[in-house]
């Protein structure tokens, strides 16, 4: 920022030269001697160089600047520019007004919800780009997003440059809300038969292979108060917690026609450039050949001076690539196929939820225009949800023969 | 004196102190003045003695009142 000096000293004593700057504390640096001449050079900052005009008529030498660095003798080399120096004005102020605003909001850690889903969720909460960063309240961010989500157990809306960063941690274990001020039981929220229950909280009212209903409460939250004559004399009401499994039916069905339409790239393609300012696009290149169908790719890129730095402006390539569309029928073995894809896809997403595939019924059949796969599946799952315990029932006063 | 009560001898004697980074770097405290500066050697002037330091492209990189780094293919360092 100060700026340093590259200064050239000739003279027969270079070395006393040397000397007096060290005596004088004038800061000296990157010294450099010549065989063939009397001549050094060094660099050294402008206040010391002041300084060192006294000394060198001691030395009889001569200084001479052989180069100026740094941003002090920029600005005295431009300083009659003046429509550079505006415009290096305007670009600080743009600068400055650009990073008052949010540019880029941006999700970390969210497994099971999208970022587009929780995009839509900020923006009907109106939270978006371009949004004022002084009229962001983060931990209102927070607060909603903890209200909407259950499984979120964890949010921080961060600020950094232009960028409104979300950090979220979800709750993989179980969907029942731990951190809750009024008592409530847990019940089914699935028919079937309970394959395993442990309790840590509240009277468990099932055990291992009764059959449950939807709505059956499975824990209670009121816990029985007795005295030594093991006579009810209140109730004490919990959160109850417990962790139940069941196993259930789950009916699966799924058709698709063996006759489809399938896309047929035919290799012509267009390519366009477009600019997003502040939300709007302008398009600079237009169409080179004329399509029939075709599908868009757009391949965005946000500009950032730095890495949290981000600018309203984007640029979007877009290719145009054109297809034809055609009819085609399955075989029967790769409609086989097909089913035995779309099945194990299904199965992997119930085992990404955490459920256990106990028993596989499902049949595929191939008919004369469409491929069927229907049956079911016998799941063991993680069950139960909360059901707040009235206030109505805590208050009820026991019977005359509990007291 | 000095052993006794464990004091320093580049304190109390004002001997140099030399650090020396492979062949390349060379940092000495406790020096008085430069006697003479070229490409091939650099004399200081210390307390108690002369410095003597030869090699090849040697350079200053940086020096004040308390101690001078030299960057250079070192050779030899002599003390006279």
């Amino acid at each position: 920022m100060k700026g340093y000096l590259k200064i050239n000293f000739t003279g027969r004593d270079r070395i006393r030269f040397l000397n007096l700057c060290k005596n004088n504390h004038l800061k000296v640096w990157n010294v450099c001697t010549y065989d063939d001449s009397d001549k050094i050079t060094f660099l050294t900052s402008l206040s010391a160089f002041y300084e060192m005009r006294g000394i060198r008529k001691k030395c009889s030498g001569r200084l001479k600047i052989d180069e100026k660095k740094g941003l002090v003798f920029l600005l005295k080399k431009y300083r009659k520019r003046i429509f550079f120096a505006a415009g290096l004005a305007v670009f600080f102020v743009l600068i400055k007004l650009i990073s008052l605003y949010i540019w880029d909001i941006s999700f970390d850690g969210n497994y099971s919800y999208t970022d587009i889903e929780l995009m839509n969720f900020l923006e009907e909460n109106h939270i978006h780009n371009g949004l004022k960063k002084k009229n962001i309240n983060c931990d209102h961010i927070e607060f909603l997003l903890r209200k909407k989500y259950n499984d979120i157990t964890w949010v921080s809306a961060e600020l950094k440059g232009t960028r409104l960063i979300i950090h979220i941690k979800e709750n993989f274990d179980t969907n029942i809300a731990k951190i809750e001020d009024t008592p409530y039981n847990i019940i089914s929220n699935v028919n079937g038969v309970v394959d395993s229950i442990i309790t840590r909280s509240g009277v468990p009212l099932v055990k291992s292979g009764d059959e449950i209903t939807e709505g059956q409460v499975l824990v209670s939250g009121s816990v029985a108060l007795l005295n030594d004559a093991k006579e009810v004399t209140g109730y004490e009401f919990v959160n109850s917690d417990a962790d139940i499994y069941a196993c259930l039916i789950q009916p699966y069905q799924e058709t698709f026609e063996l006759t489809h339409d399938q896309k047929l790239y035919t290799g012509r393609k267009n390519t366009a450039l477009a600019v997003e300012l502040f939300g709007r696009k302008l398009c600079f290149s237009g169409f080179s050949k004329k399509l029939g169908d075709y599908d868009v790719i757009k391949d965005y890129k946000n500009i950032t001076l730095t890495k949290n730095y981000y600018l309203p402006f984007s640029v979007c390539k877009m290719s145009f690539k054109e297809y034809k569309t055609e009819s085609f029928k399955y075989t029967e073995e790769e409609a086989r196929q097909l089913a035995e894809e779309k099945m194990n896809h299904y199965i992997d997403k119930l085992q990404e939820k955490g459920i256990q595939i106990i028993e596989n019924n499902v049949t595929i059949g191939v008919y004369e225009n469409k491929c069927v796969i229907s049956g079911d599946f016998i799941i063991r799952q993680k069950i139960g949800k909360i059901e707040y315990i009235d206030a109505d029932t805590m208050n009820q006063p026991l019977e005359d023969g509990n007291k | 004196m000095s052993e006794q009560f464990k004091i320093p001898k580049e304190v109390s004697m004002g001997a140099s102190v030399m650090h020396i980074t492979g062949q390349y770097e060379l940092f000495v405290e406790n020096y008085k003045n430069i006697i003479a500066y070229t490409n091939e050697q650099i004399k200081l002037q210390a307390k108690t003695c002369k410095i003597y330091i030869s090699g090849k492209n040697l350079e200053i990189e940086y020096f004040n009142e308390s101690g001078m780094k030299i960057h250079g293919r070192l050779k030899e360092i002599e003390f006279v």
